[in-house]
């Protein structure tokens, strides 16, 4: 289970995350939605150490996130906009990161026991592409091999940033079943997405943030109940309508309009 | 095998791969290989080369250091969400792009100079001198744009800082100095001169490439001066060592940096 304690952050005098406290729980999957500036990225990013909180701290099942990049070895990790090197070949690629994983030597460095990784090359039709230059690939390849990276190394949590996002019908269907029996395996994955049907059939928990501040943190199941929507689309969309009833931010209402 | 060679390892061969490192191999062997043409004499060639390497390799190193940083930031987070530690990423990127530049410098400027070399044995020490202070001044360059690329955050404001370090190292002190040398008497100019050259790399880099030829002589006064300093052997090794200091303390406080901020 994570566990994320008063945690404050700001850019300058932005603050990004106010005084969240929250927690996501094992083996399921959360879906982290919000409007735009929310604050879902910065939260993400505090889980992998890549943004220093003001304060508050993160703890992921006892062990707190700190500097030693050890806990990271129990994470996949999905970004939203995949970068990779462009002179490397995709084969070149996986070898790279099987090599800073330690998965060639066949050995977890740390203290966690790691299931064996989901190897999503074939699911996904990258055998044909294993000798192309990552530079000349499609935005939709690019996203098949961010899944297939993240997915490889058996990790017990997964933290997906719009993992859908380029993606054809196809292998997004593909993805989903994926995460869903990551679910069955007993992963705890945390997805972000604008696109809330895509969550509709895989969330079990929901964290909704705004300006920085949790709104929201239940089951979808009471979600549902408590809003008396039908699905979770439309709870998150009344959930975003009230927010901009209580204050009237044209920041908020220009993301009510991308999520209705 | 240390996370930082790991890293290191692909990427040197993704940046050896680009198409800028062959331009830039191309470049430096046909400047070196058409000075080599227009002189008879190895040395002779080499004193022409020094302004065109003292010009060229720090703003490349400076523009594509600064370049490749801001182009791997999303990598670098994709890789920072591995067991991958900020010090061993940043030892391992810096690695990855300094060595092959400098590898790319010795080729393109090596290989016509050596096979000069070869057929002028006197002029070999003043080839191999010219080549370990050309990769030095790689190795620099690349610590300044490690360091731009870190402390600021904006691509385009940072690739501007890059440009406007080179000039200042490279045009504006030189216009600074001769302003301070057509005003002040040379005798007041010894010291502060010496600790100025001290303080730019590419002027240290000049000194210590003049002071081979005998075209020291024909600076006067303050050229002697230099010549007794950097013409000997504690000299030579104040200046390679400032040269040292231009790569080493650049990149610890861009690691310094780079650990602490929010990527």
């Amino acid at each position: 289970m994570i566990r994320i304690e008063n945690l404050n952050k700001s850019y300058g005098r932005l603050d990004v995350l106010r005084d969240v406290s929250l927690a996501i729980p094992r083996g399921r999957i959360t879906a982290l939605v919000g409007p735009n500036a929310a604050g879902k990225t910065t939260l993400v990013k505090s889980i992998l150490g890549l943004v220093r909180p003001g304060s508050g701290r993160i703890v992921i099942d006892d062990h707190p996130v700190s500097r030693d990049p050890v806990y990271r070895e129990r994470i996949g990790y999905m970004p939203q906009q995949p970068a990779f090197p462009d002179n490397l070949k995709v084969g070149e690629l996986l070898e790279f990161m099987d090599d800073i994983r330690g998965a060639s030597e066949g050995a977890a460095a740390g203290p966690f026991d790691r299931a064996p990784g989901r190897d999503l090359i074939d699911t996904f039709n990258l055998s044909d592409s294993m000798d192309r230059r990552l530079g000349t690939l499609s935005g939709g390849t690019r996203q098949k091999l961010n899944a297939a990276i993240a997915f490889r190394y058996g990790a017990d949590l997964l933290l997906l940033d719009e993992p859908t996002a380029g993606l054809d019908p196809l292998a997004r269907t593909r993805l989903k079943e994926v995460i869903a029996q990551e679910r069955e395996r007993g992963t705890t994955v945390l997805v972000t997405s604008h696109v809330l049907s895509e969550l509709r059939d895989l969330a079990e928990h929901i964290i909704y943030l705004v300006d920085g501040r949790l709104e929201v943190s239940s089951s979808v199941h009471e979600l549902l109940r408590e809003t008396g929507a039908p699905d979770l689309e439309q709870a998150v969309a009344r959930l975003m309508a009230e927010s901009v009833d209580a204050g009237t931010d044209a920041q908020r209402s220009g993301a009510v309009g991308e999520a209705g | 095998m240390n996370v930082a060679v790991r890293i290191a390892r692909y990427e040197s061969r993704d940046v050896s791969r680009g198409r800028w490192l062959v331009v830039y191999v191309v470049l430096l062997f046909g400047l070196a290989q058409t000075l080599l043409a227009l002189e008879a004499d190895t040395t002779r060639a080499l004193a022409g080369l020094i302004n065109v390497v003292l010009i060229v390799v720090p703003l490349v190193g400076l523009l594509f250091g600064t370049l490749h940083m801001y182009g791997a930031r999303d990598f670098n987070r994709m890789l920072l969400a591995q067991p991958v530690g900020r010090r061993e990423l940043f030892n391992g990127l810096y690695a990855g792009v300094a060595l092959p530049l400098a590898g790319a410098t010795i080729l393109g400027l090596g290989l016509p100079l050596v096979v000069a070399a070869l057929r002028d044995p006197s002029a070999l020490a003043g080839v191999a001198r010219f080549l370990a202070v050309a990769v030095v001044l790689t190795l620099a360059s690349v610590s300044l744009s490690f360091l731009t690329s870190v402390a600021i955050r904006d691509r385009a404001a940072g690739m501007g800082v890059a440009v406007l370090i080179w000039l200042s190292l490279s045009v504006l002190y030189d216009g600074v100095l001769i302003v301070a040398a057509s005003t002040l008497p040379s005798a007041a100019l010894e010291r502060p001169a010496l600790i100025m050259t001290l303080l730019n790399p590419i002027d240290t880099a000049r000194v210590l490439l003049l002071m081979q030829f005998d075209g020291a002589a024909l600076m006067g006064y303050t050229g002697a001066v230099f010549r007794n300093f950097f013409g000997g052997a504690t000299g030579s090794v104040v200046a390679f060592l400032t040269l040292t200091a231009w790569i080493v303390l650049p990149l610890l406080l861009a690691r310094r940096i780079f650990r602490r901020s929010d990527l």
